[in-house]
């Protein structure tokens, strides 16, 4: 479009004569010399990053050999890494096994635990419906004879009886009236 | 005075052949120019001065990052009037002087003002009253007489806009004058 390098007084001359006619002078105080001292005002301030090259300078060999100690620190820690996930494998697969074991130990055992509280539970039933129900009622010998009960047994009772006999204190265990 | 051609600025710097004198040439080049631009909004020389430095700065920090799509004249003003924006921004709240008291004070040092003096204030106070952003189109294209094209490019808004903003800035500020005319 021709009008986009229009002149600004062409433009002002179609939109306000009036504003053509006038000076463009700012008219602002401006310090005397400024425009003269502002331009090393202004580099002075660049000459910061200058500033770093005056940093020590590194140790004597420290950039030649940086290269082969950051290799060695790389493949160091490389090493590193991969020991730490062999231990870590080797963790996991113990505690696998672990667990196997723990559940097929547990799982063969339960099963034995069963068989045998089963057989058990038939022998104890068959040996109880062999005698009466009422404890008063069984024969001792019997069971002696069954080899539920051994002669020892029953002479350590008597024993024993006899021997709480022997404790008891003969005033309060007396049928004398007081 | 010499003109040195941006690209031969550009050179110095970019190239490495003699950075130091690349940023005095830019400098040198565009410090007066830049300065009016940044003072006509700020109408503080402090302030001008330290968003000017500020803008050289930035701008030779920032070369490295200039890509020749635009003009660097145009990426200087660019710089320079985002900076003067944000300064106005972050300042909105602090009482400055006003270009138009700036010019009482100097009116009033002389012994009479004349009618050119009197129709230049009152064109001074006209612009002040423009909002930021009309103010900164007006005095782009009044003052610095840049192209449209460059004008959109500092801007970074469409010719068309910046068009129209400039039309009624102009109205406005024939109608302030005419109407405060004595």
């Amino acid at each position: 479009m021709s009008d986009d390098n229009i002149s600004v007084q062409d433009e002002l001359g179609q939109i306000s004569p009036l504003l053509t006619g006038l000076s463009k002078d700012t008219q602002v105080e401006v310090p005397k010399d400024y425009f003269s001292t502002v331009e090393d005002q202004i580099l002075s301030q660049l000459q910061l990053p200058k500033a770093k090259n005056i940093i020590e300078p590194a140790p004597e060999g420290y950039l030649e050999n940086l290269e082969d100690e950051i290799i060695k620190k790389v493949a160091d820690k490389g090493n590193g890494t991969k020991q730490s996930h062999n231990i870590f494998k080797l963790f996991i697969g113990a505690a696998v096994a672990a667990c196997l074991g723990v559940f097929l130990i547990s799982r063969f055992s339960v099963g034995d635990t069963q068989v045998n509280d089963t057989e058990v539970t038939y022998e104890a039933i068959d040996y109880f419906d062999a005698y009466p129900q009422d404890i008063e009622d069984i024969n001792v010998n019997q069971l002696i004879d069954n080899g539920i009960l051994a002669e020892e047994d029953i002479s350590f009772v008597i024993e024993e009886d006899n021997l709480q006999m022997e404790n008891i204190d003969p005033i309060f265990h007396s049928d004398a009236p007081f | 005075m010499l003109v040195i051609d941006d690209t031969e600025i550009l050179t110095l710097i970019t190239k490495g052949t003699d950075p130091n004198k690349g940023y005095r040439l830019l400098v040198s080049k565009y410090k007066e120019k830049l300065y009016y631009h940044i003072r006509r909004m700020v109408s503080s020389h402090d302030d001008a001065d330290d968003i000017l430095q500020n803008t050289f700065l930035k701008v030779i920090r920032n070369i490295d990052s200039f890509q020749a799509q635009s003009s660097l004249y145009t990426w200087l003003y660019r710089i320079a009037t985002n900076e003067t924006l944000n300064f106005i921004k972050s300042s909105k709240n602090k009482t400055s002087e006003s270009l138009d008291q700036t010019q009482v004070l100097r009116m009033g040092s002389s012994d009479l003002p004349t009618d050119g003096d009197i129709i230049i204030h009152k064109l001074n106070q006209a612009i002040n009253l423009l909002p930021e952003k009309q103010k900164l189109v007006f005095n782009l294209r009044y003052y610095d007489e840049m192209s449209y094209q460059d004008m959109a490019d500092v801007t970074e808004t469409s010719v068309g806009a910046l068009k129209a903003s400039f039309h009624h800035a102009v109205k406005k500020i024939e109608e302030f004058i005419k109407d405060n005319h004595e």
